[in-house]
């Protein structure tokens, strides 16, 4: 399911993007003056959504475009594992980004003396969320070139919201019904922590857009074009 | 014995941007066996490439079959055996050429030492200490003939590994393929150097329009050839093609085929024994090139050459 030596390999090149560790660093002073609870709420949510997408972008395109892929994937190992290598590899990296930010917040409540043991569960929480993103982001990547899965995640993602504006004007109750169903169309929020639902949802959608990811790889031709 | 890479008339079609169905490869099928060096040659856009690939599995074929040492190439231990250099290949640019390599070697579960090793063995050792992002066309070259030769494979596939290549890069290639023969590898070239191919090969297969034109035994039918210059050739013709009937006088030049280089001086002492007045003697390079012209381009062959 996971090759270890590519997550790690993957785990090296996006962890030295300037551009991701600019997110990580903005990440980690959005998250001080806020308790864990609400670091990865509002600003925070939004930079934590920005960050996922930009590990996610291109993730598998890169390595199909440049042909390195194809190099990789003549070694003993299936299409499975390398997509699992490179998406825990990215992961990884927003796993760390998020520990640093946690760990600024919960430093900051700590020396202020309002940090609760029940804060530590913010942590997996909005990994969790963030991980199933990363996982629909680079599902769409399997099929999808450059890294205009992110773009289409994002326009994907306005579209929607536009749509239900306009429903919503037009007629209240399908509005509503929309704003329901809109849910469900992606990982939920789950912060703050009230139920479970929002959790076992977003390990729905981290597994079923792995596998989805991993199906539409397996019928992706991956010879590198010559131009 | 069982080939090391079989293809059985394996054909693939490209829908163009234009919608016209291209065919790259059709029906193509060829043989490579261990401790054979067989060459493809065609022209830009002949299915060489795409040909590799679908060996490779790279590509899905529309119909045929490819073996690799006799089984299905999907097969997880026959991928250990085999190694693949393609054309201008990229890396990623974050990575420096020697965690690329130890990438590959954790891969194949080689220890990580062997990734230091190859790079000291391809000269490599200052690139790939750098990111591949910085790497010129050559040195990315070196770097996936490294990558393709790192598990010591029984089957090596390497399309244009000379390209970009600079001369002392070019001889360690053709050394490297001499290595790779005397281990007992199979190994598939593509390459656009004639006399390179005509140097390593054992066999070359002329391809155009993703067809199969002509296999050439470049060996077994004197693949080099002298071809001596003279100042009296006409005066002498008579004399020359009684001596060495398998000749050809033409412009004044002599062309024979020869067994190896070892030949030639004899070969100059019987020309000049029949009153010949040599001014130059070349080896080498042209059959093929003759070949090529006569076979992808479908140039008339020269009076009197024999055919092969």
């Amino acid at each position: 399911m996971i090759s270890w030596p590519v997550a790690r390999a993957t785990f090296r090149e996006r962890g030295r993007s300037g551009l991701a560790l600019a997110l990580a660093a903005m990440l980690a002073v959005s998250s001080l003056r806020s308790p864990p609870g609400q670091a990865f709420q509002g600003f925070g949510q939004a930079l934590l959504i920005l960050f996922t997408l930009l590990l996610g972008a291109g993730l598998l395109a890169d390595e199909i475009e440049s042909g390195h892929a194809q190099l990789v994937l003549l070694r003993p190992l299936t299409r499975a594992d390398w997509y699992g290598g490179r998406f825990a590899g990215a992961a990884l990296v927003l796993l760390g980004g998020l520990v640093l930010a946690f760990a600024c917040s919960a430093g900051w409540s700590l020396a202020h003396g309002n940090f609760s043991a029940s804060e530590l569960l913010v942590l997996p929480v909005a990994f969790l969320w963030s991980a199933a993103w990363l996982s629909v982001v680079v599902a769409v990547g399997a099929a999808a070139r450059g890294w205009t899965n992110a773009g289409l995640v994002v326009v994907a993602g306005i579209g929607w919201a536009m749509l239900m504006g306009l429903t919503r004007l037009a007629s209240p109750e399908l509005g509503a019904l929309m704003v329901t169903a809109g849910k469900y169309l992606g990982p939920q929020q789950p912060l703050p922590i009230s139920q479970l639902e929002p959790i076992a949802y977003d390990l729905l959608w981290l597994f079923g857009a792995w596998l989805a990811g991993v199906l539409l790889l397996n019928r992706r031709e991956l010879a590198r074009r010559r131009t | 014995m069982t080939a090391a890479l079989e293809a059985h008339s394996i054909t693939k079609k490209y829908r163009g941007a234009d919608g016209v169905e291209v065919v790259a490869v059709d029906a193509f099928s060829f043989a490579v066996a261990a401790g054979e060096i067989v060459g493809l040659l065609g022209p830009n856009g002949a299915g060489k490439t795409t040909s590799m690939q679908l060996a490779l599995g790279l590509l899905e074929l529309d119909s045929g079959e490819i073996r690799i040492f006799g089984g299905d190439p999907e097969e997880l231990s026959a991928r250990r055996r085999i190694g693949y250099a393609p054309d201008a290949p990229l890396f990623p640019k974050s990575l420096t050429g020697l965690q690329v390599l130890e990438l590959h070697a954790e891969l194949l579960k080689l220890p990580k030492a062997r990734a230091a090793q190859m790079v000291e063995e391809l000269g490599f050792s200052e690139p790939a200490r750098r990111s591949c992002g910085t790497y010129s066309r050559g040195q990315a070259q070196r770097l996936g003939l490294a990558l393709a030769l790192i598990g010591e494979p029984d089957l090596v596939l390497l399309d244009e590994p000379s390209a970009g290549l600079d001369p002392a890069g070019v001889r360690a290639m053709r050394e490297l393929l001499t290595r790779l023969k005397a281990r007992g590898a199979a190994v598939l070239l593509n390459s656009h150097l004639l006399s390179e191919i005509e140097r390593v090969c054992d066999r070359v297969l002329f391809i155009k329009a993703g067809r199969l034109l002509r296999t050439h035994e470049v060996h077994a039918q004197g693949g080099r050839r002298a071809e001596v210059r003279l100042a009296n050739g006409p005066q002498v013709r008579e004399r020359l093609l009684q001596k060495l009937p398998d000749g050809v006088l033409e412009n004044g030049r002599f062309r024979i085929p020869v067994a190896s280089e070892d030949v030639v001086p004899g070969l100059v002492r019987m020309l000049v024994e029949a009153g010949a007045e040599v001014l130059e003697v070349s080896l080498g390079g042209a059959e093929l090139e003759e070949l090529y012209l006569q076979i992808v381009e479908g140039r008339p062959q020269p009076a009197g050459e024999p055919r092969s």
